[in-house]
């Protein structure tokens, strides 16, 4: 799974420290979610998309990887 | 979600528990400490063990070591949240496997009587090796945010 919350928080013009404050997580947690390393609960993705005011689906993308090779 | 936890106060007391009773249990083992004696509860003494006595080292201390390694290991975090929860349920499945992996080494070389203090050891290494590991992820994990700044 892919995410433009770097991109939506260049948007709005905030660190990643007040994205945490603003959905209640820790910094870590949005890093390590920018980074690839993990993948939000859909509470938290649901908090982040109305934070940044846009679906989830425009926030977080399916990769071809998330899916299991057709046998 | 994680009402399974203890407030966070209770990791200060569980390092305060922990580490005078791990140092203690090492030079015990080490053999530069001997038994602290201390005399059988007296539902012991009526079945007629009067006058026995125990050890500390086999009675309180290891009760006292496990609550410890939970107060650290289950105690929210500062910052907890979904992630660190995350982390902490890798940390406990990594030493699982480390801890039956030591268990089975243990099992291939040691033998005879001192298999006791594998069977001893074994009972702490699975909580020790899981807090150890999880602070340390913690501790990188908030590291490199830090770094970053």
């Amino acid at each position: 799974m892919k995410n433009s919350i770097k991109v939506e928080r260049a948007i709005k013009n905030i660190t990643q420290e007040q994205l945490a404050q603003l959905v209640q997580v820790s910094r870590q947690t949005i890093n390590a979610i920018e980074l690839g390393k993990y993948n939000p609960s859909t509470t938290l993705a649901l908090k982040m998309s109305q934070v940044f005011g846009k679906g989830v689906n425009e926030i977080f993308q399916l990769e071809d990887t998330d899916w299991k090779e057709e046998k | 979600m994680t009402n399974y936890l203890f407030p966070h106060s209770y990791k200060r007391i569980g390092w305060l528990l922990f580490v005078p009773t791990a140092v203690f249990f090492i030079l015990w083992m080490a053999g530069v400490v001997g038994d602290i004696e201390i005399p059988l509860p007296k539902i012991f003494r009526f079945y007629g063990f009067a006058g026995s006595t125990t050890a500390l080292q086999t009675t309180i201390l290891p009760v006292i070591l496990i609550a410890a390694l939970l107060f650290i290991g289950f105690s929210k975090e500062e910052d907890e949240d979904e992630y660190v929860a995350r982390i902490r349920m890798e940390s406990l499945i990594w030493s699982l496997y480390v801890n039956y992996l030591l268990l089975a080494v243990a099992f291939l070389v040691v033998y005879g009587v001192e298999f006791l203090t594998v069977t001893w050891v074994g009972l702490f290494t699975l909580l020790i090796v899981f807090v150890f590991r999880f602070q340390w992820k913690l501790y990188q994990t908030r590291k490199l945010v830090k770094d970053e700044k």
